[in-house]
């Protein structure tokens, strides 16, 4: 027995050994980013390679293709309708130009990741073709790819001197659909072992990148002909589509004339690195430190009072990069400027980017490699950049949950003063994209040329306790989160920027508090370009002021929340249900913030002490600061009891704004946008109507058989108290109804009553 | 031998004697435990520990003093911390039986050296053991009478509440015959524990004498130059310590003392410090019916408008955090201040924290649970009734506030702050408060089994209900004894004082922050926001033999809460904040709008009587999000509770009275220059004027309170907080603590 024992022992022992080895080496090799696999910057493979060494550093000039209004553009063959193919590939994203015909926004994959590019589309067999004089010294460079199930097309590149000279092909290749159709992987195979050894990208679909040297046609007018030519039938079923990602002609350009005029634009190559979240200690307190982005901060111009418009990554990206109906890089695009964004963007992000203008955008997969990859093909990018106007823009996501920084960042991350072990991970990540974002800057610091540089980040991350109650327990406690941004706290919703031009303007510190908005109308004004900001405000870098009006306001939204910062005191935080918060930690604790607090952050920094209840006419302006800028969609709830059955005309006018969705239990009639009026004998009765804009004055008016209605009949708010008073044969109220919220039903009573309030509209409930 | 070898030999020698004695303690400490009589004592306890689990009943939700408004939660967030105490408290009985075992075993071995026929182990082990078992229950037992008798409201609810042969205990521990035998088996107890003591002075004795005769001289001799040593230490430290100089402050608050009682206790005033009388002899005003709002005033100099503590379950986040206390202020001026309370108060654990030391109760959740585990556990009760068990843990029990406890520690204290250049001491007293248990044995012993017994306020403690004429007069019975006992503490402070030669140093003020409410007509009287419980709190200033240049003269006459602090800062010297709205006492009342008096009613308590559509203050109990394990109310219901509150402010012999109602406000204006005819006065033409004035008078008064604003006659605030309403998914605990629209 003692025999069988040891021996189940020692199996037992050696599959823990097994266990633990394996576990060890998983972690070691899937989970733990190492990022000495990936050569920085990226090599040849991935993108076009070195430019010819005699272009090296010089100013380049670029005839795009695919641009609205590209000079001598003909476009010979439409495109075929290829909606079932387009169906059966949704992640190309595929979507017309309709400024410029025959262009079209594709994704497809690349070497490390998928990348969005303005490309001609066309069915095998079409033919572009442009005409012009070559310039001296031009080469030719675009992606090809295909989008087809299955056969091949010949993508070609030929030249022919005007007037019908001899043609001359310089560039051929093939490119094949290999991928595997469903209905030939065999019945016997089961679907998911498809899914399994078959990632659901493509991999095959994948732009090949292409260079061809056309300086022996300097100078000469030629016609350049992109074709398709069908080498391998393409199924019956689906219809190819041959793509050209961003062709374009390159040549060597004059340097700009050294004298410009304050009014002419400059053309000047920007980089701006965005990161999803930076730690507070780059702004609690502002300072210049060890890492790489504190250095940079500290040669530029650094705004430490800086907030996101949005804890949400995606909707501070939209902030960031649409200064209104246009985005800031559209502009750039008009401007001649090659647009291009590289980063670990979620789907939402892709299409964000794409409908900002981007000319080309490179997805990467989120996996903690993200980072060296983005800031290897940015680096690459600003290393053979040698044409005027380039914006890179350059995406750093936070680490996936699940994977850990390299290795030998873990030692530089170590935060002083805290042993939290969330906050020693995230600062060994940070380290990790820190260095990497320097060797960029590094990059573009051994340029010869003049390069607008700017960091910024999407939210702030800091060690903020949180309220939490026990759901099962019901008991409080304060825990920290690693998932921040809910309080909407300073360190959460405070961001660094800083816009760096070793030769335009000196370093300094605008103390001033700013919002991401004023990114995009800063960097475009910084290159002397006109533009018309709705949200945004441009800033004067060289003396570190705001050259717009301003209103001394921030709204900074979150999923649950939302704050006001007012004149860069006073901050007002409104919660939002509390049901939007049970997700963390499998729902066992909910985030249990009040539903409003107010803030003194001269004289409370650490937002300790909430004032909402102290300060209550403060926080009686600071509430209509919030609505006047972003106002909560509500409406209003009129109830009434009359169980005597006398007649109850009422009356809504809303001249100041419009009505707008009425639902009333007692009919009624709608007189043109902006009046409702009821009759009626009913015992009871429920109206509810919205106003626009949601806190517009109105006019209402309550008869009983002909006669206004006693103030002391009408219950106002949660709490039912009348407030009005009467003037005349009106009731008014001076406190411009700020105690209506809430709703109570009217009590009981022999003679009629009226409650009234203003309640947060129900969806569902509200009829058109 | 060298010398390195006799050291190793001696260190050896210590090595081996230490483990010798130490198995041997062990082995003789294992004996005692498993002995025959430990094993009794240990099964009498365990049995006696599932007695008083049934004996307790099913938790009992009594009001707040008694941390009934805890029990719903402590159920459902500390239900592993209820298991938890549990088996602690058999582990405490366990021990206890044990104890009681050993100390059996131990005096009959003594016996038995006595009298050799006299041994348990002569018998047959299970009758030594029955034997014992009685025995210890017998000695449990007339402990358990005596501390019954002593602690009558202690005891109540798992006693006399009970009914039957359990109330019948009571009922007989407190008769006046039992008290001799009571007494005898007391005796006999503590001869039992003489005994013990005796085998246990000839078993150390004997160990000692196995030692050789040098070994011992040797001890002795290094013991007695190590003693000496030490002594000598203390001593330097002694003489060389700071001596108090003054000058000192001590502040004396009494819950629930009222003027209008002293015909029955002996006139207040005429305690008397070193033979003088007060020089401030008042009748002051209490800003709110609560305890807190009332001990933040005196606290701040602040009225409860402005420093914001409106209720008894204050939030962390209130107002009071950034104001200069008088603790702050005299902290800073070098004085080394101190906080001593025996009762219940959430709000007394959070002004604790502005004084250097502090003895007070916690206000945590868990530890009130704890408190409230032990009160029903009353086979340990007697172990812990005295001033041991009040640092144990049972401080902040109302049924163990007594005052001779706390002027025992009070003495101690001063023993300490007699090396302290100068001190503030702040003593609370909260027994003769309005719950009005008998909590100290002497009046229990006075009261004995007069009338129906009950030794607490009849009704659940939640509500102050209609009371009887009968219970009125028990209370008040119960009232005069307690305050009884509280005068003569406070006679025993004085004392101290005088024997520690400091009285003549130290100023003293005796306040009330609130009156105990003994009548029906009391109650009603409340709500009309006049009456004894409003305006009968005794003030009292002793400014010993402190210089005479803080001026003003003997005053009697109207005070506020706000100006405790002020008096007392003023009486040691220290200017007090230009913030602070009260003024010194040792002046009067400023006439005038400064001298207005602002008093509100606490919440309507019966609310839906009143037709307010409000829950019960004790429904919207939360946890604290600043402070978990702490109450407070929801903010939610913050606002409508205050809105619906009385107020009053008094000009001189005029008094405006708001009663904000459903529909509309009902205002009164009396005075007592303008004779009542039986029609209001506020009807007559001719005061119109004075009327309105009297408004403007209110409302500027109020609006010391930031956001609040007239809206058709009402006290409103701008803007109401928005806390969420009820959602749907909470679950049903969280319901019941939610606000219900």
């Amino acid at each position: 027995m003692n025999r069988w024992l040891k021996r189940a022992a020692l199996v037992v022992m050696a599959g823990g050994l097994f266990f633990l080895v394996g576990a060890g080496f998983y972690f070691v090799r899937e989970r733990v980013v190492d990022d000495r696999r990936i050569p920085f910057p990226s090599s040849a493979r991935e993108m076009f390679g070195s430019p010819p060494s005699s272009l090296a550093d010089r100013r380049t000039g670029r005839i795009p293709w695919a641009a609205a209004g590209a000079p001598l553009l003909t476009t010979i063959t439409s495109v075929p309708d290829a909606a079932v193919l387009l169906k059966d590939h949704p992640e190309t994203d595929f979507k017309w130009d309709p400024a410029v015909p025959g262009t079209a926004r594709v994704t497809l994959g690349d070497v490390s990741g998928r990348t969005r590019l303005v490309s001609l589309a066309a069915a095998a067999g079409s033919v572009f073709e442009w005409r012009g004089v070559m310039p001296a010294g031009a080469w030719f460079q675009c992606r090809i790819g295909l989008l087809a199930t299955e056969g091949g097309v010949r993508f070609s590149l030929d030249l022919e001197e005007n007037p019908a000279g001899e043609t001359k092909r310089v560039f051929s290749e093939m490119l094949s659909a290999t991928r595997l159709r469903g209905s030939e992987k065999g019945p016997w195979i089961p679907h998911w072992w498809w899914s399994l050894v078959q990632p659901p990208e493509h991999p095959d679909e994948q732009w090949r990148a292409v260079r061809v040297d056309l300086s022996d046609w300097g100078g000469r007018m030629v016609r350049v002909r992109l074709t398709t030519a069908v080498v391998e039938p393409v199924g019956s079923e689906e219809s190819g589509v041959a793509l050209w990602g961003t062709p374009e002609i390159r040549f060597p350009q004059p340097a700009p004339v050294a004298l410009r005029s304050r009014k002419n634009p400059l053309d000047l190559p920007i980089l701006l690195a965005v990161f999803e979240s930076t730690s507070d200690d780059l702004v609690f307190p502002p300072q210049t430190g060890r890492s790489r982005l504190s250095g940079f901060l500290g040669e530029s111009v650094w705004f430490p009072f800086f907030y996101t418009a949005d804890v949400r990554p995606l909707q501070s990206l939209e902030s960031l990069v649409f200064i209104s109906s246009t985005a800031w890089p559209e502009i750039l695009g008009r401007q001649g400027y090659r647009t291009r964004a590289v980063g670990a963007f979620s789907d939402e992000m892709m299409g964000l980017l794409d409908h900002a203008g981007f000319e080309e955008i490179h997805r990467l997969p989120l996996d903690g490699y993200d980072t060296i990859r983005a800031a290897g093909r940015a680096a690459s990018w600003v290393r053979d950049s040698s044409s005027a106007g380039d914006l890179v823009f350059l995406y750093f996501s936070d680490m996936p949950r699940g994977r850990w920084g390299p290795v030998r960042y873990w030692a530089r991350g170590i935060p002083i003063g805290s042993s939290h072990w969330a906050r020693w991970k995230r600062a060994g990540e940070d380290a990790y994209r820190d260095d990497y974002f320097g060797r960029v800057v590094d990059t573009v610091d051994e340029k010869e040329e003049e390069w607008i540089a700017g960091a910024v980040s999407l939210r702030g991350r800091g060690r903020v306790p949180v309220p939490v109650v026990n759901k099962k327990s019901g008991r409080s406690k304060m825990v920290f989160l690693d998932d921040s941004g809910g309080g909407m706290r300073e360190r959460e919703i405070r961001v660094v920027f800083g816009l760096r031009s070793l030769q335009r303007w000196a370093p300094g510190l605008c103390r001033s508090p700013g919002q991401i908005p004023d990114v995009g109308p800063t960097v475009v004004g910084a290159l002397q370009i006109p533009v018309a900001s709705e949200r945004g405000r441009v800033w004067a870098l060289d003396k570190a002021v705001s050259l717009s009006d301003s209103s001394g306001a921030w709204v900074v939204r979150s999923a649950g929340a939302k704050a006001v910062v007012v004149d860069g005191r006073y901050k007002y935080i409104r919660h939002g249900s509390r049901q939007a918060w049970t997700s963390v930690r499998r729902g066992a604790i909910r985030i249990d913030y009040p539903a409003e607090e107010v803030f003194d952050l001269w004289n409370d920094p650490g937002e300790r002490k909430d004032l909402a209840r102290e300060r209550r006419n403060l926080l009686a302006r600071l509430r209509d600061v919030l609505d006047e800028l972003d106002p909560d969609p509500a409406e209003v709830r009129l109830s009434f009891l009359n169980p005597t059955g006398r007649r109850v005309d009422g009356m809504v006018n809303c001249v100041q704004g419009e009505l707008g969705e009425v639902v009333s239990s007692v009919g009624g009639r709608r007189m043109g946008a902006y009046e409702f009026i009821f009759s009626t004998n009913a015992v009871s009765g429920d109206i509810r109507f919205r106003t626009w804009p949601p806190l517009v004055p109105f006019r209402l008016r309550v008869l009983v058989d002909g006669k206004s209605l006693d103030p002391s009949r009408i219950q106002v708010g949660r709490w039912g108290i009348p407030l009005f008073e009467i003037k005349g044969d009106e009731w008014f109220d001076k406190t411009k109804f700020g105690w209506m919220d809430g709703w109570a039903p009217p009590r009981s009573s022999t003679d009629t009553v009226v409650s009234l309030g203003r309640v947060a509209p129900v969806p569902s409930e509200v009829s058109p | 031998m060298t010398f390195r070898e006799r050291a190793r030999d001696s260190v050896g020698l210590l090595r081996q004697w230490g483990l010798a004695g130490g198995r041997d303690m062990v082995a003789t400490t294992r004996d005692s435990f498993v002995s025959v009589e430990g094993r009794a004592g240990v099964a009498v306890f365990v049995g006696l520990w599932a007695l008083g689990r049934c004996q307790a009943g099913p938790w009992a939700v009594w009001g707040p003093e008694l941390g009934g408004e805890i029990v719903p939660d402590v159920h459902m967030g500390y239900a592993g911390e209820a298991v938890g105490a549990q088996v602690l408290l058999l582990g405490i009985h366990i021990l206890l039986g044990a104890a009681w075992g050993v100390a059996a075993k131990n005096a009959g071995g003594f016996m038995a050296r006595v009298w050799p026929r006299f041994s348990v182990y002569r018998l047959k082990p299970w009758i030594g053991g029955v034997l014992s078992g009685v025995a210890i229950l017998a000695g449990h037992g007339i402990l358990l009478i005596r501390d019954v008798a002593r602690h009558p409201a202690l005891f109540q609810e798992t006693f006399l509440d009970r009914g039957g042969w359990m109330a019948a205990i009571q009922r007989a521990a407190l008769l006046p015959e039992t008290a001799p035998w009571t007494a005898v088996g007391t005796v006999a107890v503590a001869f039992w524990m003489v005994l013990a003591a005796g085998e246990w002075g000839v078993r150390f004795f004997r160990w000692w004498m196995n030692f050789p005769r040098p070994t011992r001289l040797a001890t002795m001799v290094l013991g007695g130059a190590l003693v000496a040593f030490a002594a000598g230490v203390w001593g330097v430290g002694r003489i060389q310590a700071q001596r108090n100089a003054g000058p000192n402050l001590l502040l004396i608050s009494v819950d629930g003392w009222r003027t209008s009682m002293s015909e029955t206790t002996g006139d207040v005033s005429a305690l008397k410090k070193k033979g003088q009388g007060p020089r401030v002899r008042s009748s002051t005003v209490a800003p709110s019916a609560d305890l807190s709002p009332s001990l933040a005033t005196a606290l701040s100099g602040l009225s409860p408008g402005t420093h914001g503590i409106r209720h008894d379950f204050v939030s962390a986040d209130d107002r009071l955090r950034g104001v200069e206390t008088l603790p702050d202020l005299l902290k800073k001026g070098g004085w080394t201040t101190v906080l001593l309370a025996d009762g219940p108060s959430g709000f007394i654990d959070r002004m604790a924290g502005r004084f250097e030391h502090r003895h007070v109760a916690s206000s945590h959740a868990g530890v009130r649970m704890g408190r409230r585990l032990v009160e029903r556990s009353p086979h340990i009760l007697p172990y812990l009734s005295g001033r041991w068990g009040r640092r144990l843990g049972l401080r902040g029990s109302v049924l163990m506030a007594d005052p001779a406890l706390l002027a025992d520690e009070v003495d101690h204290v001063l023993g300490g702050l007699k090396n302290r250049p100068k001190f503030f001491l702040w003593v609370h007293f909260s027994s003769p408060n309005s719950t009005c248990a008998v909590v100290s044995p002497r009046a229990a012993g006075r009261l004995g089994l007069a009338n129906d017994p009950f030794f607490r306020r009849p009704g659940r403690g939640f509500d102050p209900s209609p009371l009887t004429v009968t219970d009125e007069n028990v209370l008040r019975r119960f009232y005069a004894q307690s305050l009884r006992e509280t005068h003569a503490a406070i006679r025993r402070i004085f004392e101290d004082l005088a024997r520690r030669r400091m009285d003549t140093s130290t100023a003293v003020v005796a306040w009330s922050p609130r009156a105990a409410l003994l009548s029906s007509d009391d109650l009603d009287r409340v709500r009309r926001l006049d009456g004894p419980a409003f305006e009968g709190l005794p003030f009292f200033v002793w400014e010993g033999a402190l210089p005479m240049e803080i001026g003003g003269g003997r005053t009697e006459g109207p005070g506020r809460a706000m100006d405790v602090a002020p008096t007392a800062a003023r009486l040691v010297g220290v200017d007090t904040p230009s913030v602070w709205e009260g003024v010194s006492m040792t002046e009067g009342l400023p006439s005038g709008e400064w001298g207005a008096i602002s008093i509100e009613s606490s919440d309507p308590t019966d609310p839906v009587a009143h037709g307010l559509g409000l829950p019960s203050p004790w429904e919207i109990l939360v946890e604290d999000r600043a402070w978990p394990g702490r109450y407070c109310r929801n903010p939610a219901w913050e606002d409508p509770f205050l809105i619906f509150r009385n107020r009053s402010v008094r000009l001189g012999s005029e008094r405006v009275l708001y009663r904000p109602g459903l529909q509309r406000v009902d205002w009164s204006f009396d005075s007592v220059s303008v004779p009542t005819t039986g029609t209001p006065w506020v009807l007559a033409r001719a005061h119109k004027e004075r009327i309105k004035e009297l408004k403007d008078i209110f409302f500027r008064t109020l609006a010391r309170d930031s956001g609040w604003r007239p809206q058709n006659d009402y006290w409103i605030p701008e803007s109401f907080l928005r806390e969420m309403p009820l959602e749907p998914g909470e679950d049903e605990r969280t319901r019941r603590r939610m606000p219900r629209f």
